[in-house]
């Protein structure tokens, strides 16, 4: 599965119980929209890390890798070399 | 007449009407102190007309924010009681609350109905676009104590079966610990509080003083570093209050933001602060952190105000509203850390402890559990814990429970869990397994499947090693000391 499939199908399950909002896709604003909260983000990371077996450094944590579901796949992309 | 912090709340409201109450996440978002009243008002008229009354007891289950802050209190001014139902939890773990402490209705997120639908009626009510009020199915029976006490929240804590526990707060109780940690935090209406941490956990010493004293709460959008230094510059924070991660996050940030001029206090809680993130939050912004020591039965008893840089890695002095002992062995300067004092516990839930006769297990004093060591000053350093409890971005658990849903897979004969020290989020959980005769190991990634059934995320260990057997003492108590473990 593609990492947006599956950063798409965690996020809607894991933060929206299964019903999508409208307009999600790959591009949506995950930091405007408030998707991504202090509590949303912790889980965020364990399921990146350990899905695609890469580690998060705190200098990882800035706003920019977490913009939407396209710079999240991105990032574990270049994380996971 | 009995105390109530609601009353209070609007106390505060008539004597400053516009002065702001909640600042941010956006500008839209920001309500005075007569505003919020009216709608907490608005709200408790809701509540009382689906029956919400001075004996009832209603379960929360609403991610922290102003909505939340507004729903604890419409609740008290309806004369009941709260408890709280942290949205992280699994609907295993939700439902064990539900089975443990006695609710009339739960106040939910629409969004988070699902999760709690086997221990509600399905005639859920509408309260506010986002929130439902729904009755909960009779399961359990509230002890007959509890009518004698004034209870503003009831906080369950899981650990093994046998010791769930439930801790009764009162509005006079919760009162006393915020006066007593005035004292030293000095807050007031000039103040303007950034406010980081998950409101199911620590509302009864902040929240609570922050509307009580007339102060102002910022609440950020998010937790990366640059939008906590924003909000807290936008609205020129004078106090912050977070775990070691949140200021981690600040220390990572890299837009170069600052903080703001009128900062006079970083309070860092929930879990032991690193000397390396001291250290570098220092170095970044020019700023001591104030580490402090708070638990649910006490509040703070102790904040490091006076030499929070002098003093790095002491939680401070004992506050003049506690006593402190520590209960050392004969020629040993580390001790248990006991307390005595202002706004202690009233009782634990089920079975019914009154706050006298948990004391009277130790002489009138307090046991925490952690152990502490003085120095000279009398400034109190934090070295170890008696419980084992684990702090994972500062959301603690016992590893008690996660063993007991490990030892229930069929391949797992015995579990032990215990924290290591980890970069990220403080703390991160290990277990120690041994394998099923005749069983097969499952490998890591069926293992969290599993766990994800029963726990919530930051309870499931980062890792799993399978192991001969576990350590035990020689009274035959499992040793959870990760400093004490042999390597696999």
């Amino acid at each position: 599965m593609k990492i947006q499939q599956s950063l798409h199908n965690y996020i809607i399950s894991e933060r929206f119980a299964g019903r999508a909002p409208e307009k999600f896709d790959d591009d949506y604003d995950l930091i405007d929209s408030g998707t991504i909260d202090s509590l949303f983000v912790m889980g965020l990371i364990t399921y990146l890390e350990q899905q695609y077996q890469v580690e998060f450094g705190m200098n990882d944590m800035v706003p920019r890798h977490f913009r939407s579901v396209n710079a999240l796949a991105e990032f574990v992309q270049h994380k996971a070399g | 007449m009995k105390l109530n912090l609601a009353e209070c709340f609007f106390q505060k409201a008539e004597q400053q009407p516009h002065h702001p109450l909640i600042l941010g996440p956006g500008a839209e978002d920001k309500i005075s102190y007569a505003e919020f009243r009216a709608e907490v008002q608005a709200l408790a008229k809701h509540l009382k007309d689906v029956g919400v009354n001075n004996r009832s007891n209603i379960g929360l289950h609403y991610p922290s924010g102003r909505d939340y802050v507004a729903f604890v209190y419409a609740i008290w001014a309806c004369g009941a009681c709260v408890t709280p139902l942290p949205r992280e939890l699994t609907a295993p773990e939700k439902q064990q609350i539900f089975q443990f402490i006695q609710m009339d209705g739960v106040l939910s997120s629409v969004d988070l109905l699902d999760q709690i639908c086997a221990s509600i009626q399905p005639d859920a009510l509408c309260i506010t676009p986002r929130a439902v009020f729904a009755r909960v199915e009779a399961i359990c029976e509230a002890p007959p104590q509890l009518a004698e006490v004034n209870a503003a929240f009831i906080r369950f804590t899981s650990g093994t079966t046998g010791d769930a526990k439930g801790v009764v707060l009162s509005h006079e109780s919760i009162y006393a610990r915020i006066q007593a940690a005035n004292q030293t935090l000095q807050i007031d209406a000039t103040d303007r509080i950034l406010w980081l941490l998950s409101m199911d956990y620590h509302f009864a010493v902040s929240i609570v003083a922050y509307l009580t004293f007339g102060a102002s709460i910022i609440l950020p959008k998010n937790s990366f570093g640059v939008t906590l230094l924003t909000a807290a510059a936008r609205h020129q924070a004078t106090l912050i209050y977070g775990s070691p991660t949140h200021y981690n996050m600040m220390i990572q940030d890299d837009t170069g933001a600052c903080l703001p001029a009128e900062l006079r206090l970083a309070i860092v809680t929930t879990t032991a602060l690193r000397a390396e993130i001291a250290d570098a939050f220092y170095a970044r912004f020019g700023r001591t952190l104030n580490e402090t020591y708070g638990i649910i039965e006490l509040g703070l008893p102790a904040i490091n105000v006076s030499q929070a840089k002098e003093k790095q890695g002491s939680v401070g002095q004992v506050l003049p509203a506690y006593e402190l002992r520590l209960d050392c062995l004969p020629g040993e300067q580390q001790g248990e850390i006991t307390f005595r004092g202002k706004g202690m516990l009233d009782a634990y839930y089920s079975p019914w402890k009154s706050r006298d006769a948990i004391l009277q297990q130790n002489d009138g004093w307090f046991r925490t559990g952690d152990l502490g060591q003085l120095d000279r000053d009398g400034f109190l350093y934090i070295v170890g814990r008696i419980k084992e409890m684990i702090s994972v971005g500062g959301m603690k658990f016992f590893p008690d429970e996660v063993e007991s849903v490990l030892e229930n897979h069929c391949a797992i004969h015995a579990a032990c869990v215990f924290g290591v020290q980890e970069r990220q989020w403080g703390e991160a959980a290990v277990a120690h397994l041994v394998m099923e005769a005749g069983k097969a190991a499952p490998d890591e990634n069926e293992l969290r499947a599993y766990c994800k059934q029963y726990l919530a995320s930051h309870k499931i260990p980062s890792r799993f090693q399978w192991v001969e057997q576990l350590t035990y003492t020689a009274s035959g108590k499992r040793i959870r000391n990760a400093e004490k473990l042999p390597l696999p």
